[in-house]
């Protein structure tokens, strides 16, 4: 069986407010789907993170996009559309 | 991110908030009241108290709320004066953020009074994250030698304009028909500062743009349209009623919170009293309201515990 590999790319900010618990939640949902889904965090205070920011139009943090398409911009969102959105990109 | 887990976390210091704090501390529940201006709310004051029970010489709001206030601290209860900016509710716990920080808590009690509303600027929402911001020091690298426009009156709008200033090559410090607020050391700075134009006396119209924000339409005035890819709102407090409809507590067509009789909001763990319920309006119904929510929190971290 093919496990399908969804990657979740999150846009932060260390000096964010809202920003851990964007994180958090995206952390603890993707441990779920164990190899399914990867996590990546960008840092949008270094050069390379803001500049992959603006390249892909993250205007805003946090920014969390799911297999290449930002989903949610700003928290809270709800953890059960960010379990839509991975399902979705797992074809479930 | 505070890595502490409160039992219980209080949204709002006044009487309602204060009373259900001595009433979950007294109990023994870890409690964290978050006050974002003063302790005791719109009782503070030197008007005069005379229908309090207990007090039949009568005491001005300020003494009865200074009692209050010793006595929810006699039990233990931590204070936070910040700004809340966010809840959300994650099941068995509940997130809640300030300016200053990230706190958790099993239960939440919400005594956050009447709070000043949102900004309403037609587009503001359309554009959330398009090119409308609210956090300057968060988001302004993606605005970097791009104009932008500040909008807000308070210290943290005159704050947050001169920090974006080291990024950004053109800001607009929008502070409304009202103006800025009287005692902020840094206006003069603001004024002086060469990227910095201060569109003073007139209010923004609209918010406009296509995929992003492309300029703001003023009211009125000399000035009638600014060009701008970002729009900072920098207001003094965020409008509570937008947090908690974001957060999914249900209220009423006026904004009023909406709970039974036990103070429990529709989101399990998430309890409401005082003004911010529209009940009797009056300290001493918003006492009692804090006391029953603050009991009901209680039973409820207990029951948690037993689950658990």
């Amino acid at each position: 069986m093919t496990i399908k590999l969804v990657k979740v790319e999150v846009y932060f900010s260390p000096v964010c407010p809202h920003c851990p618990g964007a994180k958090k939640l995206v952390v603890e949902v993707a441990s779920r789907y164990g190899d399914s889904v990867e996590v990546e965090e960008i840092n949008t205070y270094t050069p390379e993170g803001i500049q992959r920011g603006m390249a892909n139009g993250v205007m805003s943090v946090p920014t969390v996009f799911v297999e290449g398409e930002k989903k949610f911009v700003g928290f809270p969102f709800k953890e059960e559309d960010l379990v839509a959105s991975i399902d979705e990109a797992l074809g479930r | 991110m505070s890595e502490t887990m409160y039992d219980v976390i209080i949204l709002g210091g006044g009487p309602a908030g204060l009373t259900a704090g001595i009433y979950t501390a007294r109990q023994g529940l870890s409690t964290l009241l978050i006050e974002g201006k003063k302790l005791g709310g719109r009782a503070w004051g030197p008007h005069r108290v005379e229908n309090f029970p207990g007090f039949p010489e009568g005491l001005t709001g300020t003494e009865l709320m200074n009692r209050f206030i010793e006595q929810t601290r006699k039990f233990g209860v931590e204070f936070k004066q910040e700004t809340i900016v966010g809840l959300s509710d994650m099941g068995d716990t509940k997130f809640v953020q300030t300016r200053g920080g990230f706190y958790q808590g099993k239960a939440v009690v919400v005594t956050t009074g009447i709070q000043r509303k949102s900004m309403n600027i037609p587009g503001e929402l359309e554009f959330k994250g398009r090119g409308v911001g609210y956090c300057a020091v968060c988001d302004g690298p993606f605005y970097t030698d791009q104009p932008v426009a500040v909008v807000g009156s308070g210290k943290d709008a005159v704050e947050d304009a001169l920090r974006l200033a080291d990024t950004v090559s053109k800001i607009y410090a929008i502070p409304g028909s009202k103006g800025f607020k009287d005692g902020i050391e840094e206006l003069h700075e603001l004024t002086e500062h060469e990227k910095i134009d201060v569109i003073d006396g007139v209010d923004i119209e609209s918010i406009e743009g296509d995929q992003v924000v492309t300029h703001v339409n003023m009211k009125e005035g000399p000035v009638k349209k600014l060009d701008v890819n970002g729009v900072f709102i920098i207001l003094d407090h965020v409008g509570t009623s937008d947090i908690l409809r974001e957060s999914g507590i249900k209220t009423d067509d006026g904004g009023c919170i909406m709970v039974d009789k036990n103070q429990r909001t529709n989101v399990e763990g998430i309890f409401a009293a005082g003004d911010c319920v529209c009940g009797g309006m009056q300290i001493v119904t918003a006492a009692g309201d804090g006391g029953k929510a603050g009991l009901a929190a209680f039973r409820y971290v207990k029951s948690l515990k037993r689950r658990n």
